[in-house]
């Protein structure tokens, strides 16, 4: 590991004696005043009334402790990684290590970190100390070792991999942001540990991934692992093909394949409880999620178009292809997908057919329109920069509008008109024609920006056609 | 095969043509001076061959690897070296350089060595322990010429590599440039400063709103100019009578005509400058001045700038 460049090289800066004694210091300073108040209070306070609620008690706080460091202070140093480089104007240097990406990857994780994983590190031993003075169960620590090692995956990739997404020259760090969350947090945190400590329910506590029994936590952990997993192979991506979309078409397939066999995973024994409908309601509506976000990652720019067009053999059918290739299609893959798992879903949960095809109805029309917005974006973009700002507007207006109108008017059927407000399709007795007129009214908003789109393929045919034009006449021009 | 082939490079931003179907081939040991006013696409063609930019179309082979097929295979041979960059500036120079030489692959047991070796060449040596945040422009650009040499990859790109340096500095570049050109590396230097490009590189690759106007051997550029070196003549009383004899010699173009100062275009070396001054001789007009303008880099850039795209083999 140490053998990696990137690690080496932060090892130099991160590790610089001025620096680490330092920040060194201000650690060995906060556990000793962790350990001098709460021996204080042992000795002379009545909030600990044994040595092992002592020990407990600081098993706690060193705790919240090492959170802090591996889930706030870690991902926010991972998060400005490459806004300082850009900012450092070295960026171009990092990119052209020849370095794979995973070794970039790792390096940064691990370097970037290091005298944060050191601390942890140190940390940790305390914590295992005063857990096994506290005499807590060794299947709760493992339990709680499995869910910090993993959301520390989870998160530290994420922000990774939104620092990737996001090349904004700042250095700004957003530690005086993470401190106010971690202040606030604190409490909720520090009460949840106490409490799950001394009864002793969490570790016990099990839940269902399709038929087999698990503790709780290590389900937290293992979906943990998944957002972790996912986000290690957007930075790969993002590092590998710097100029593509997050996510290609294949790889949105296998996210959306994939969260919706974990999220059937999770929701599997409640489906065959058949008597309770919401199982069933939720599964659909959370299976939906990355039907909406992940074309957001997926975007094919107009150079994919161009380069379709090029490569087309001939000019017949080329509209078509354009269209099988362009971010419709692949918002279309996702939603298929989707609606594979809520029929299966719903069967399992012998659900209401009705409800399903209502609501794969209005949220299809719904999401539609948002894919619309994507590609008018994508091939209008090299003509105005700028477009992007006024249809990210509409899409904000499409959703919250009938939020704001039905508040107004008392009426709550407008929530219908809003893709948030498909949830109002459960238990909500609209007739046939009520429920009719959200699909409508989204074919209407699709009608003048399929016009638009439809123009720029033209426009694209057109240019071929004019090369093909060309090509025909050279040689009859030479002769 | 050479070192380096383009092929009709291309680069679009939207609506604008940053490069425009550049093609042109290098071997090894060649210094190409790559000239070429603002925005002419220099720095855009450059960062095309560093694998920063993909280009929108047209190839390029650089030691045997495809661009737009295996860029990571490229950044191994080549060293790039942008106009505006820092560096780490939480590093010493020698830490830096350790890691640059690491990154690139160099054996643990060189490293060492080549750290040293660079620090020397660009006369950082007794710097080595300080924090880059601590260093000057100029030596700035110094180290980051060194982070190429202590690895001296087989392609050397520099985008106005002597920009903050100052004159002893560019002295001792463009005796690392000539050094490493006897080596047998390319090397492709962006300039403004014309008279230091002639001065070392072999080949000349003139630009202008993204196309390539002229690209040749500076031999071959300078036999160009010659054959279209300019004269100054002079003459006395009336200067119309003068421009219509002028105007009578064929081949010959009157650049500019100031009240009896012609400044002409006489192709076809001494043989034209002598028959210009029979003409007028013949015409019974005073010839006060007659003489060869010598044509620079810089007058030629500006005379180019505005032709057809012109190439020299």
């Amino acid at each position: 590991m140490i053998a990696n460049p990137i690690i080496r090289r932060y090892r130099f800066s991160q590790l610089r004696p001025q620096q680490a004694w330092v920040f060194g210091g201000v650690y060995v300073a906060v556990v000793l005043l962790v350990l001098f108040i709460n021996s204080s209070i042992y000795r002379y306070g009545q909030a600990y009334l044994t040595a092992t609620h002592l020990y407990k008690g600081l098993f706690v706080q060193f705790a919240i402790l090492e959170i802090f460091l591996l889930w706030l202070l870690c991902p926010a140093n991972c998060s400005t990684v490459v806004a300082r480089e850009i900012a450092d104007k070295s960026f171009d240097f990092f990119r052209m290590l020849p370095l794979s990406a995973a070794k970039k990857a790792v390096g940064i994780l691990i370097g970037r970190n290091l005298f944060c994983l050191l601390v942890a590190g140190v940390n940790l031993a305390f914590c295992l100390l005063f857990a096994f003075g506290g005499e807590l169960s060794g299947q709760f620590i493992v339990q709680m070792l499995m869910i910090l090692a993993a959301l520390t995956l989870a998160l530290n990739l994420l922000a990774l991999m939104f620092s990737i997404l996001n090349y904004k020259k700042t250095k700004n760090t957003s530690i005086p942001v993470l401190l106010v969350i971690g202040l606030f947090a604190f409490g909720p945190v520090m009460g949840g540990l106490i409490d799950s400590i001394g009864t002793q329910k969490l570790e016990t506590t099990t839940a269902y991934f399709y038929t087999f029994e698990a503790p709780v936590l290590y389900l937290i952990a293992f979906c943990a692992l998944f957002v972790a997993f996912w986000a290690y192979i957007g930075v790969l991506r993002r590092f590998t093909y710097e100029y593509e979309a997050l996510f290609s078409r294949t790889g949105s397939g296998l996210f959306m394949l994939t969260y919706l066999v974990m999220l059937g995973g999770l929701f599997y024994v409640y489906l065959l409880e058949a008597n309770d409908p919401d199982p069933a309601r939720v599964f659909w509506m959370l299976g939906l999620l990355p039907a909406a976000v992940v074309p957001l990652f997926a975007i094919r720019g107009f150079d994919r178009y161009l380069e379709t067009s090029r490569t087309a053999h001939r000019v017949e059918g080329l509209f078509g292809r354009l269209l099988i290739h362009s971010n419709l299609t692949g918002g279309l893959m996702l939603f298929v997908i989707w609606l594979a798992f809520a029929i299966a879903a719903g069967v399992t949960a012998r659900a209401d057919a009705a409800e399903l095809l209502w609501l794969a109805m209005i949220a299809f029309s719904a999401l539609l329109v948002i894919w619309a917005l994507v590609e008018t974006t994508a091939v209008w973009q090299p003509r105005n920069e700028k477009i992007g700002y006024l249809l990210g507007f509409l899409a904000v207006l499409y959703i919250v509008l009938p939020f704001i109108l039905g508040g107004i008017f008392e009426n709550e059927m407008m929530y219908l008109f809003s893709p948030l407000g498909v949830v109002n399709v459960f238990d909500s007795h609209y007739s046939a024609p009520i429920l009719l007129m959200p699909i409508f009214f989204n074919l209407i908003c699709l009608l003048p920006l399929g016009i638009l789109i439809a123009k720029r393929y033209f426009d694209l045919v057109a240019i071929r056609t004019q090369i093909e034009h060309t090509q025909d006449m050279s040689p009859r021009l030479g002769s | 095969m050479g070192i380096l082939q383009l092929n009709a490079l291309r680069k679009e931003f939207s609506s604008l043509v940053a490069v425009d179907d550049v093609s042109f081939e290098a071997d090894s040991g060649q210094v190409i001076g790559l000239i070429g006013p603002n925005g002419a696409g220099k720095t855009t063609l450059l960062r095309m061959l560093a694998t920063l930019l993909p280009p929108t179309d047209g190839t390029a082979v650089i030691c045997g690897a495809d661009l737009r097929k295996k860029p990571l295979l490229i950044r191994r041979s080549i060293g790039y070296l942008p106009d505006f960059f820092n560096l780490y500036p939480d590093l010493t120079l020698r830490e830096c350089l350790d890691f640059f030489a690491r990154a690139y692959h160099i054996p643990s047991s060189e490293v060492a060595g080549r750290v040293e070796a660079a620090l020397k060449t660009v006369a950082l040596d007794s710097k080595k322990h300080s924090l880059i945040r601590h260093l000057s422009r100029g030596m700035v650009q110094r180290l980051g010429l060194a982070t190429l040499l202590v690895r001296e990859p087989t392609v050397f790109l520099l985008d106005e590599p002597a920009s903050g340096l100052d004159p002893m500095a560019r002295i001792q570049l463009r005796d690392i440039l000539r050094r490493l050109a006897r080596e047998g590396k390319t090397i492709i230097i962006s300039s403004h400063i014309l008279s230091e490009l002639a001065g070392f590189c072999t080949h000349l690759a003139i630009m202008n709103r993204g196309q390539l106007v002229m690209y040749g051997s500076v031999e071959d550029i300078e036999q160009q100019i010659a054959g279209q070196q300019a004269v100054r003549v002079k003459v006395l009383g009336e200067a119309t009578q003068a421009e219509a004899v002028l105007r009578e010699i064929e081949g010959i173009e009157i650049k500019t005509a100031d009240d009896g100062t012609f400044t002409l275009i006489c192709p076809g070396g001494p043989e034209a400058v002598a028959q210009v001054n029979r003409r007028l001789v013949a015409a019974d007009i005073p010839v006060v001045e007659l003489a060869r303008q010598k044509t620079s880099l810089e007058d030629l850039f500006m005379t180019l700038s505005v032709e057809k795209n012109m190439h020299i083999s």
